[in-house]
């Protein structure tokens, strides 16, 4: 292997013929190192020949400052697959001068990234938040460690490394203005022998039934509430607020929920936006998944229950109670709501009648 | 030890607190074949954090110069009594180096690391630790006499002959074995308590401490408001422990939530300077049965012998707070005659008896007949309240330089007193009955 | 009959870190381990497949003798065999390393299925799955959140978590490496006879003799989190309106209204709260994505 080279490479990974979101921001973080070191950006896209709008792709990677792209392409390769991309990026990187790779922390990415390093038999520093230099010839890779609780800094002095880049840890970088890049296109030889996946669908995401971990919004169900007539009553909540259904572990260990819905130390970890717990007292397995949450709501009988001092609105009451209110309440509330709307539809309607006429 | 798996053993101990460690200690040493059941994660984990530990005499019985490989945090060679009014404390303290020589007097323990400790000295004597494992229920042979749990897992059973409660207060076998009744709520005390950090060098400046001497401060008066309790204060080697114990029943007719009582407690004028800088770590509340030996049930049955905080033996009546040391003992005792039942091959109740007897004759039960009226009288409202309020106030007559000639203390009190609308003859009679309680 | 390896981290249960805010000084002593989530979950999904495939579970752990807790755990719930790789590094291994001990130990083996956690949540480097599937030649899926085998055809057609929600479906053929994420099975708990075997049992050591590649990427420094200046902030579109100008007025950061105290009242009123926080909060409007 030649010596050390200045140049940063990235993956750049497509969403229906468009770089993401996470590669964009990536090329941001990649710019900058490659022009603290002097060196070039390098792009590089893995695609299917026949499906590839080369120069749309040129034209807006252009205004992220990438100096050179590389299509590898080769037919098979419209959709990710650990090992042929393994394979595509292997022969790209053998072909151009490179000193840092850059991947992004994205589902794909995260999935590539060690096993393309393995191949080239390099270490790779995954989910950084920042990469800075450090000297003429080390780079510096900031991670998260315990849920971002730590950070942690790391120098390399290799030759070469691989590193993905956590979508969110820099924000968006905007387009600049157009230099056109480098344009080169590899012709990929797959082994196809060696492919033992492949990917044979998508599903798209089903609100009623979005993973917790993943919600925006979760209302959750404790103890305090009856089975099955609370349950429903949540349920309905839930579906109301276009929210997901979670638990504490003695209603999953009940088997009202399955187990895929506990929040705690022993279920899943959440980070919603909302957060309503009905019944719930709050013990700390529990909400030792909730780190993350945003806003807290709680409904419980007792108002010393722990989970009352972690709500930002926390009600004394019986949810039993409460919720067929609410729900009531919020159904009038739709109900006016429609009233009006065709109340206004029904006003301007006349007027542009009256208008007409 | 061969790993031949099975569910017979001769003694099964449920809870790993102080008391089943001891007891589990104690009977395998003696070549009993002992498992130790303990439904945390590991022993003490489920336990308040900090604590002062008094029964070091007697633990040294069990593990001489136990102090040299035990989590032990501090050795108390200062105790104070503060009497506390809503701005003012007046404070006893005591202070005696004797304490800072082995065996020593008392520790300042982390529960969590000390429990561990003991039930790891049991493990290495032989006993069998099984963590996460709850006993769920006693189990009878056809003559009714306890042969065994059941514990909450498939294939829970466990047999031996004998077996000790020691699953801590509120104990559910007792109470199968009915043994307990129910607690009435004014005998039951909620504890509060917290962990602070606090770096070494200024905990140690700040309480007088060198090395590692501590500092235990017990509290009674406003800070408890109109609840009936004490607060207190320990010192670790770079953390605090403090807390509260409130009688629940007095808690529920005042309607004050414990944890405003333990922000009560931090922000006295004499407790906060002493937190300065400091931040919490853990919080934890836990039931305490408080009042004494009339809370003391039976102690046995046919193959069931019952020790700690489970049989009772829990001390916490204001300016007292000790359990450790009898929890020790009474496990350690059940052990004995758990050994001796296995030698005679006689697990009946009548000879269980020997239990109770034993503790009859050690310091265990002695304490708590002695202190049998301690409870009412620390948990009456002029102790509560008024006598703090009394010695503040005189105290504060006593140093206050207005330029009056200085009165002679006598006066002070007898002035107080008579403000304070207190007849000689209920003077005279609360200080026979706090005699009696705390005195002999 | 399949035979399954599954590799069990010890982590830090993430309650008992505690980081001083200034220094960034994690206190090790206090520090509680754990088996790592997902992992536990891959070990139930391995117990499962043999219940109904029969054949055999290995788990494998690399590090110090505390996580020997970890693979007693593992006999407890029934693995066949458990081993303890020693590490000849640090007590923290980077994870290529980590992946090398444990491919030396699994490739005379050779198990028709590797199972993984997706992460661990202490590093969550979510490398050594990769590494390790790379370097015994396994196919491998990732963050995989459902998977059924077909043992005749040596297929195993499972699911993979994409970004918000959505599901990729894979087909893999044997041998493979899943890497699954901690929906994947639920962990059983362990029989009593079960639990008294594996105290008891003495758990194998080997000690690795995969050579410990002086890591060209050092540690050099751990500090509290500091976050860096973002430079642009782009509200999230997913949001309602409301909490959109919020955001843009915090510049992103989250926001956290201060704590309330309990409210007490009667059912209706109780309603009628939560009915105004939720509007309030813009949780009534209808979301962007739906009329
Ligand atoms: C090792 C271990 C791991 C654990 N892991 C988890 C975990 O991952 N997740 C988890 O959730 N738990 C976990 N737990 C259990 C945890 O300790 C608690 O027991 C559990 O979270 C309590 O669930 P809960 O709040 O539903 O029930 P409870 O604690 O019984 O609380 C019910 C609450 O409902 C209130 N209530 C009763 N009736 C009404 C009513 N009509 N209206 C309104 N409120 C009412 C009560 O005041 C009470 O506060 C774990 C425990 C252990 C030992
Ligand atoms: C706030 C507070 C402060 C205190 N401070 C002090 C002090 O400073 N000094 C002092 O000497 N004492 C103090 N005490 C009292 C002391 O904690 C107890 O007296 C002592 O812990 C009793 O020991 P034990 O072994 O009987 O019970 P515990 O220590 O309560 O142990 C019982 C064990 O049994 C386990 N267990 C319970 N049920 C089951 C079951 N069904 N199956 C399996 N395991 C089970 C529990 O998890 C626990 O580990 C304090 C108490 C409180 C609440
Ligand atoms: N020390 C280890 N011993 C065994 N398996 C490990 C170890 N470290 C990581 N793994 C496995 O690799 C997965 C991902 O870990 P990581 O790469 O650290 O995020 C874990 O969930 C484990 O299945």
């Amino acid at each position: 292997m030649s010596g050390w080279s200045k140049d940063v490479a990235c993956w750049i990974e497509l969403e229906n013929g468009q770089p993401s979101r996470a590669s964009l921001e990536l090329l941001g973080e990649a710019a900058q190192v490659a022009q603290a070191q002097g060196g070039q950006l390098i792009g590089l896209v893995v695609a299917d020949p026949a499906d590839l709008p080369r120069q749309t792709l040129a034209e807006t990677l252009g205004r992220y400052e990438v100096d050179r792209l590389e299509y590898l392409t080769a037919s098979g390769l419209a959709i990710y697959s650990t090992e042929a991309y393994c394979q595509a990026l292997t022969q790209g990187l053998n072909q151009i001068e490179w000193g840092l790779l850059l991947l992004p922390a994205s589902p794909d990415g995260t999935d590539l990234s060690p096993r393309l390093a393995a191949r080239l038999g390099l270490e790779l520093v995954s989910g950084c938040i920042q990469i800075s230099l450090t000297g003429p010839d080390g780079l510096r890779f900031t991670r998260p460690l315990f849920d971002n609780r730590l950070h942690a800094v790391y120098e390399s002095r290799a030759n070469q490394v691989l590193a993905t880049f956590e979508p969110g840890a820099r924000g968006q970088s905007l387009p600049g203005r157009l230099r056109m890049p480098e344009l080169y296109e590899q012709k990929v030889t797959l082994d196809t022998s060696r492919i033992k996946s492949r990917s044979t669908g998508f599903i798209p995401p089903d609100p009623a039934r979005v993973d917790i971990v993943e919600a925006e919004r979760i209302v959750a169900v404790g103890l305090g509430l009856t089975y099955p007539a609370g349950l429903t009553l949540a349920q309905q909540l839930a579906s109301q607020l276009e929210a997901a259904i979670g638990a504490t572990r003695p209603v999953v260990d009940k088997g009202w929920l399955p187990f895929p819905r506990q929040i705690g130390t022993t279920g899943r970890s959440v980070t919603p936006r909302l957060y309503i717990a009905l019944g719930i007292s709050g013990a700390g397995q529990h909400t030792g998944g909730l780190k993350g949450a945003g806003t807290i709501i709680s409904i419980n009988k007792d108002r010393t229950a722990p989970m009352m001092a972690l709500a930002d609105l926390a009600l004394v009451g019986d949810a039993a109670e409460v919720l067929p209110l609410l729900l009531r309440k919020l159904a009038a509330r739709r109900k006016t709501r429609r009233v009006e709307a065709e109340a206004l539809e029904a006003q301007l309607e006349t007027s542009l009648v009256a208008g007409r006429g | 030890m061969p790993n031949e798996i099975t569910n017979r053993f001769d003694m099964i101990v449920v809870g790993a607190g102080p008391a089943g460690s001891a007891a589990a200690l104690v009977a395998a040493r003696a070549g009993l074949k002992v498992a130790l059941l303990e439904r945390g994660e590991f022993p003490g984990s489920k336990n308040c954090s900090g604590a002062a530990m008094y029964g070091t005499k007697l633990i040294n019985e069990l593990l001489p110069n136990f102090w040299e490989s035990a989590p032990v945090e501090r050795y108390v060679t200062r105790r104070v009594l503060s009497f506390v009014s809503d701005k003012a404390s007046f404070s006893v303290d005591y202070r005696n180096q004797d304490f800072a020589e082995p065996p020593y007097n008392a520790f300042t323990v982390l529960r969590p690391k000390f429990d561990r400790w003991l039930a790891g000295q049991a493990e290495q004597a032989g006993a069998l630790l099984l963590t996460e494992v709850v006993a769920d229920q006693l189990l009878r042979d056809q003559a009714g006499r306890v042969n065994g749990v059941k514990v909450r897992r498939e294939e829970g059973e466990l047999y031996a002959p004998v077996v000790i409660a020691a699953d801590g207060v509120n104990s559910f076998l007792a109470k199968q074995a009915g043994l307990q009744k129910p607690f009435k709520s004014e005998e039951m005390s909620l504890g509060v308590k917290e962990v602070v950090n606090l770096d070494r060098e200024t905990l140690e400046s700040r309480f007088g401490l060198t090395g590692n001497e501590g500092l235990v401060n017990e509290y009674v008066g406003a800070i408890t408001g109109e609840a009936c309790g004490g607060a207190f204060l320990y010192t670790n080697q770079d953390s605090l422990s403090l807390g509260l114990i409130v009688q629940i029943s007095s808690l529920v007719e005042n309607k004050i939530p414990a944890y405003d009582l333990l922000d009560r407690f931090k922000q006295h004028p004499s407790v906060a300077p002493l937190l300065k800088g400091s931040t919490r770590r853990e919080y934890s509340a836990h039931m305490i049965p408080e009042a004494g030996y009339k809370l003391v049930p039976k102690l046995y049955t046919d193959g069931l012998m019952v020790a700690g905080d489970a049989a009772g033996l829990c001390f916490a009546t204001g300016i007292y707070l000790e359990g450790i040391n009898y929890a020790i003992a009474s496990g350690a005792a059940a052990a004995r005659v758990a050994v001796q039942a296995k030698r005679a091959n006689n697990y009946s109740a009548a000879f269980l008896q020997q239990y109770e007897a034993e503790l009859q004759n050690s310091f265990v039960l002695k304490d708590f007949k002695r202190y049998k009226h301690a409870p009412e009288f620390v948990n009456s409202t002029r102790l509560q309240n008024f006598y703090p309020e009394l010695l503040c106030d005189g105290a504060q007559e006593l140093f206050t330089s207005n330029g009056q000639p200085k009165k002679k203390l006598a006066g002070i009190a007898w002035r107080q007193l008579r403000q304070k609308k207190v007849s000689p003859w209920q003077l005279a009679q609360d200080l026979w009955r706090g005699g009696r309680a705390l005195g002999w | 009959m399949i035979k399954i390896a599954v590799c069990l981290k010890q982590v830090p249960d993430p309650a008992s870190v505690e980081i001083d805010p200034l220094s960034g000084q994690l206190d090790h002593s206090r520090l509680a381990y754990i088996t790592n989530p997902a992992d536990s979950a891959g070990l139930a999904l391995a117990l499962e497949w043999r219940q109904l495939f029969g054949g055999e579970v290995l788990a494998l752990s690399c590090g110090p003798v505390r996580v020997e807790r970890t693979l007693r755990e593992a006999l407890s719930l029934g693995a066949d065999r458990v081993i303890r790789l020693e590490n000849n590094g640090g007590n923290e291994t980077s994870p290529d390393h980590t992946a090398r001990q444990l491919a030396e130990t699994l490739k005379s083996w050779s198990p028709d299925l590797v199972i993984c956690g997706n992460r661990s949540t202490d590093r969550a480097s979510a490398q050594v799955p990769g590494y390790l599937a790379e370097l015994l030649g396994l196919a491998q899926a990732t963050r995989v959140t459902a998977a059924r085998l077909d043992l005749e055809k040596r297929q195993i057609l499972a699911e993979r978590k994409l970004e918000k929600g959505r599901r990729e479906s894979l087909s893999l053929e044997l041998p493979a490496l899943l890497a699954v994420e901690t929906e994947i099975a639920r962990p059983g708990y362990a029989t009593l006879p079960g639990l008294m075997a594996a105290k008891q049992a003495t758990i194998p050591v080997e000690k690795s003799q995969a050579p410990a590649n002086p890591p060209t990427v050092r540690l050099v420094e751990m500090r509290p989190p500091r976050p860096r200046p973002r430079q642009i902030f782009v509200p999230d579109p997913d949001q309602p309106a409301a909490a959109r100008i919020q955001a843009i007025l915090n510049g992103g950061a989250a926001v956290r209204a201060k704590k309330s105290s309990p409210l007490e009242g009667s059912a209706e009123t109780q309603a009628e709260r939560l009915l105004e926080f939720l509007e309030n909060k813009g949780y009534l409007e209808p979301s962007s994505g739906q009329d």
